[in-house]
């Protein structure tokens, strides 16, 4: 596995689909690259906001846990960035995410995430672009919800 | 024992009576032998030369007869002692000669006695001025204190009193020796010929007023040259200390010149000195020219008409040679007098403090634990320029538990707990502790039962154990009784002499028995303990995987370390967490470890083998050029470089994206871009310098984790075969620069963790490292080893003030060091600010509990109600403002005041003392604060809801 194929996968992402190659490989290069098994915790809700990951491989669970229930959100397969919320608002996790499979995934830390962000506007657009599409499925359930 | 006397001599006197008068009385035994030595010519040149013993023209004469004529009061009789010895007029020249010779060699004996004593006692007066000094330094109220610079109070007691020292050897003999020799001398002119001896006189009272005078000026220029060089040292500590302020602020050239012109002044003073003293010197050096010019015109003369026999002025020249040298030593002194004194003076000065007064010895600590009881009374403190900072506060607390000093940052409850700790001295009113009052206690004994903790930790470079022992560095260990060994004996001797203290430091200060254990194992049971109440145990444990051991102190542990890598590897693979750890093997490539790693397979020792400097070493550079290893490890390089550029082309410099994941500067960038034209455009002819360059940037490769995909194969396998052709053929020079990894042996240079796993973690596999420290710790654990890892932990070395910790981790440590010694009494400054809001919270919890019988007093903006308390007093403005009692639960929302925790912190970023000051006083003595101020303890108790 090389970065070369990262970048392949990266490319797939929505958000990353319009920027330069050689940025994508800086991304790819500044990141850590990880694997999980199935059943294994990307992270935990309420646990600080470092890193924002995305899914190259397999799929996983965002669960959401409210005094002694727990959840299942929603499913996210490869592509797919989750924890991106946490950072940029600097609040603690929102929900768990759960290795539903196999799962590689790149962690991009907190300041790499900025700095890109702040470098590429065409990556803020496409986050924002993503969290208004989020925003907008929210919604749409919240009234299907209160009908 | 007293402070230090204002007046050199008499400090000097008080301090070396019985020495100075034992050398004083060996000048005085050695003065008749020295006329005897300034006669002895005269009797050479008349008696033996000239013939006038023989004077009835008798070839010998009876010499050296010794008779004891007794005074008429006791009858006159005489006795004859030596009957002497006939001789003719050779032997007696010969016999008077060697007599002569004789007397030098006793007289310099005297001398090389005299000398060698004073310097022994200049030595002991330096060591005892020097050690007065310190022990005044430690008088000071810390009030003071703070005003002194480090820099010059160091270079006061170490540099600018070393010339005193060799004074003190001088100070009484000096004058006693030279002023009687030189008036023997000048005597025994007088007595030969009253003219000459005026003439002498007359040129040494002139050498002796006008040369002091010329010397003034230099005096006064080297005073000025002691506080200008003083003031250097204090700036030259200031730049080391402002250095990071110098860098942010590009402020290197002011500071500069700066030193510039103070060393500019301090050459010119030096010029004016050198002026003066040469001008002086010649002076001197002429006046002693023109008495010798005297005694041949004058004294020749005196002869020529029979009123001075030869023999006569052959030993008054000879005596007028011992006349000037003593004189001139003599006007030295008298300057260095002046001198000395006054640089004594100006250094005493400095630390003109007083011994605080011998106090009154507080309970036994067990007494006041038995039942606390501290009263504040009308309690005032203002800063130094007179504003108040509170305002008569009376409170008391009279049960054990939490007592917590509340209110908004800066309102003064941390005064309170400053004066309290006794870390603020001046104030009015009276804080007492079980009745006694605390200001009069002796010093030392509040210690024993309080322990104070600010936001500030003061940590010395030592190991972790030292700063958090230090706090029972209070007993001052037996000293064993006789049959002492000779060095032993020799150190107390010298250390009475000197004033110093007779105990040497070491283990033996330690009060065990304070902390309630044992020994040492024990202790550091008990550290450990109270990292875990403070949350750093597990910092310990990482420390102490990073420490590295001597396995040749420590043989058996090294062999049990060694044993546990199968142990660890074992406990992995039945835990299905093999492929977390990539095992050395010498005949195996390790992609888990950089490519130098690879390639030195083992641990540098020093920088001979340092990964950064492996390419230009030559011996190095020989082995991989062997079967073409250098070019293949230079296109890897030549890969990374033009990936790098690549990759952060664009990237503004000074962006921390370089600095956490490029493998180049961003300053280097531009030479790397050459150094890839260059090779891409004549391949074959890269330098030596470019190549070296590309082969360090392939070193720090490491493929799972930068994922270039640069390693093959046949290159893995070059590399493996390099390594063991650097291992057989190593030269015996370069061999103990490295210690190669094996198997079976420990590794020395390498950290207790890489011992443990001998292998690398793998990258890429989520929550690796977090598994493997588990796993590692497990078995450690199961094999009893997991104490040993946190011991060493303990030894690990924390650098100056603890620059080598986390602030955190320096704020547990200063805790560790309160708690250590089970004070009755803690007090707690804003010393929880290094903890997140979270942890602040958790730790004081644990705290409250461990002194629920015992109390706990703090101001911890932000935590005012984080925990139960027993007693909560309100400040406000400086003014308290209400107590309540008893709160069982925590505030209403249980949620730590963030806000507050800043505020304080930006409190603490102004000047804290005026800016509560100034805030303090327009509200001061509102009815309602000052009604309730009054209404005092009890008055207004408000019961906390709790909800």
């Amino acid at each position: 596995m090389t970065i070369e194929s990262e970048v392949q996968s990266l490319r797939q992402v929505s958000m990353f689909r319009d920027i330069d190659p050689a940025k994508l490989k800086l991304l790819a290069f500044t990141s850590e690259r990880l694997s999980y098994d199935k059943g294994d915790v990307l992270f935990h809700q309420h646990e600080i906001s470092d890193s924002t990951y995305v899914i190259i491989e397999g799929r996983v669970e965002v669960w959401l846990s409210a005094g002694n229930e727990r959840i299942k959100v929603t499913e996210l397969g490869e592509g797919a960035m989750v924890g991106e919320m946490g950072v940029l608002v600097d609040q603690p996790r929102s929900a768990t995410i759960v290795a539903g499979s196999h799962v590689v995934a790149l962690k991009i830390g907190r300041e790499v995430f900025f700095d890109l962000l702040r470098q590429f506007p065409q990556m803020s657009l496409a986050v924002m672009r993503d969290l208004a599409r989020r925003l907008d499925a929210t919604n749409a359930k919240l009234l299907a919800v209160t009908r | 024992m007293a402070k230090i006397d204002k007046s050199f001599f008499r400090y000097v006197w008080r301090n070396s009576r019985r020495e100075q008068i034992t050398i004083l009385a060996i000048v005085l035994a050695s003065l008749p032998l020295y006329f005897w030595s300034l006669d002895l010519p005269k009797s050479i040149v008349n008696d033996a030369i000239q013939g006038r013993a023989f004077k009835n023209g008798s070839a010998t004469i009876r010499a050296f007869k010794l008779v004891l004529t007794l005074p008429d009061v006791l009858g006159g009789k005489s006795y004859e002692l030596f009957g002497g010895l006939d001789m003719e007029r050779a032997t007696y020249l010969f016999a008077l000669s060697m007599l002569f010779f004789v007397l030098v060699l006793i007289n310099g004996g005297f001398k090389w006695i005299i000398n060698l004593q004073k310097g022994v006692m200049g030595e002991r007066m330096l060591r005892r001025l020097r050690f007065d000094l310190v022990r005044q330094l430690t008088w000071f109220a810390p009030e003071d204190i703070r005003g002194m610079k480090p820099a010059e109070a160091a270079s006061m007691i170490n540099n600018e009193v070393e010339p005193i020292g060799v004074f003190i050897g001088d100070a009484f003999v000096q004058p006693a020796f030279l002023g009687t020799q030189a008036l023997t001398a000048l005597v025994y002119i007088l007595v030969q010929s009253v003219w000459l001896g005026i003439a002498a006189g007359g040129i040494v009272a002139i050498q002796g007023v006008i040369i002091p005078i010329l010397r003034r000026e230099q005096i006064r220029l080297g005073k000025r040259r002691q506080i200008a060089s003083r003031q250097l040292a204090g700036r030259i500590g200031e730049i080391v200390e402002s250095s990071p302020a110098i860098r942010a602020h590009a402020t290197d050239f002011y500071e500069r010149s700066e030193i510039g012109s103070r060393l500019g002044s301090l050459f010119f003073i030096r010029l004016d000195l050198y002026n003066r003293k040469f001008a002086v010197k010649f002076l001197n050096n002429l006046l002693a020219q023109l008495t010798p010019f005297f005694f041949y015109t004058v004294g020749g003369y005196l002869a020529l008409k029979g009123r001075l026999d030869v023999g006569q002025l052959v030993a008054v020249i000879a005596a007028y040679r011992d006349l000037p040298p003593p004189v001139k030593e003599l006007i030295d002194w008298d300057q260095q007098r002046n001198d000395v004194s006054v640089k004594y003076e100006q250094i005493i000065e400095q630390f003109d403090v007083d011994e605080p007064e011998e106090g009154e010895e507080l309970a036994a600590p067990e007494e006041v634990a038995h039942s606390p009881r501290i009263t504040v009374d009308a309690l005032s403190v203002s800063d130094i320029h007179g504003t108040p900072l509170v305002e008569n506060v009376t409170f008391s607390i009279d049960e054990p538990g939490h007592v917590t000093l509340g209110g908004p940052p800066g309102s003064g409850g941390e005064i309170v707990a400053r004066a309290l700790a006794h870390q603020i001295t001046r104030w009015r009113g009276s804080i007492r502790l079980n009745g006694q009052d605390v200001s009069r206690l002796r010093s030392g004994s509040l210690a024993r039962v309080m322990a104070y903790a600010g936001s500030e930790p003061v940590l010395f470079p030592s190991t972790i154990r030292d700063n958090v022992v230090y706090s029972l560095r209070r007993r001052p260990p037996e000293l064993p009784g006789p049959p002492l060994p000779n060095e032993e004996a020799k150190r107390r001797y010298e250390a009475e002499r000197s004033g110093n203290p007779l105990e040497a430091p070491g283990d033996d200060w330690l009060d065990l028995a304070a902390a309630g254990v044992k020994d040492a194992v024990e202790l550091d049971h008990r550290i450990l303990q109270l990292f875990t109440l403070l949350g750093f145990e597990e910092d310990i444990y990482r420390l102490g995987l990073l420490g590295k051991i001597r396995a040749a102190d420590d043989e058996k542990l090294g062999r049990e370390f060694v044993a546990m890598r199968e142990a660890i590897r074992k406990r992995l693979s039945q835990e299905g967490k093999s492929r977390l750890v990539e095992p050395f093997d010498p005949k195996r490539f390790n992609s888990n470890a950089t490519i130098g790693e690879n390639l030195l397979f083992g641990e540098p020792v020093g920088e001979v083998f340092a990964e950064h400097n492996l390419p230009s070493n030559p011996y190095v550079s020989k082995v991989i050029e062997a079967d073409g290893l250098a070019a293949r490890l230079a296109e890897i390089g030549l890969r990374l470089a033009e990936m790098m550029l690549e990759m952060f082309a664009g990237v503004q410099a000074g962006n921390p994206l370089y600095e956490r994941f490029s493998f180049l500067a961003a300053g280097d960038l531009p030479g790397f871009q050459e150094i890839v034209n260059r090779s891409r455009s004549r391949r074959r002819s890269e330098t030596t310098a470019d190549r070296d360059k590309l082969i360090s940037l392939a070193l720090a490769y490491i493929e799972p984790r930068h994922r270039l995909g640069l390693l093959d194969e046949p290159k893995r396998q070059a590399i493996v075969r390099a390594r063991s052709r650097l291992r057989e053929m190593i030269p015996k020079s370069l061999a103990g620069s490295v210690e190669f990894y094996e198997p079976e042996a420990y590794c020395n240079a390498a950290p207790v963790r890489d011992n443990l796993l001998f292998g690398r973690v793998a990258y890429g596999i989520a929550n690796a490292q977090e598994q493997v420290s588990a796993v590692m710790k497990s078995a450690l654990a199961d094999s009893g080893f997991l104490n040993t890892v946190y011991r060493i932990g303990l030894d690990y070395q924390i650098g100056a003030h603890g620059r080598l910790l986390f602030p955190r981790q320096r704020a547990a440590l200063d805790l560790a060091r309160c708690l250590v010694k089970y004070p009755v009494i803690l007090v707690l400054d804003d010393a929880l600010r290094a903890f997140p809001g979270m942890e602040a919270k958790a730790i004081l919890q644990r705290l409250a509990e461990e002194f629920k019988a015992r109390v706990l007093i703090t101001a911890l903006p932000g935590l005012d109600d984080a925990v139960p308390f027993v007693l909560k007093i309100r400040f406000d403005k400086g003014r308290l403002v209400g107590i309540d009692k008893g709160g069982e639960a925590p505030g209403p929302t249980g949620e730590i005041g963030v806000s507050a925790r800043e505020a304080a912190a930006e409190q603490r970023s102004k000047e804290p003392s005026q800016e509560a000051a100034k805030k303090a006083q327009p509200e001061a003595g509102t009815p309602t604060s000052a009604q309730e101020n009054e209404g005092g303890d009890e008055g207004t108790i408000q019961r906390q809801v709790a909800e």
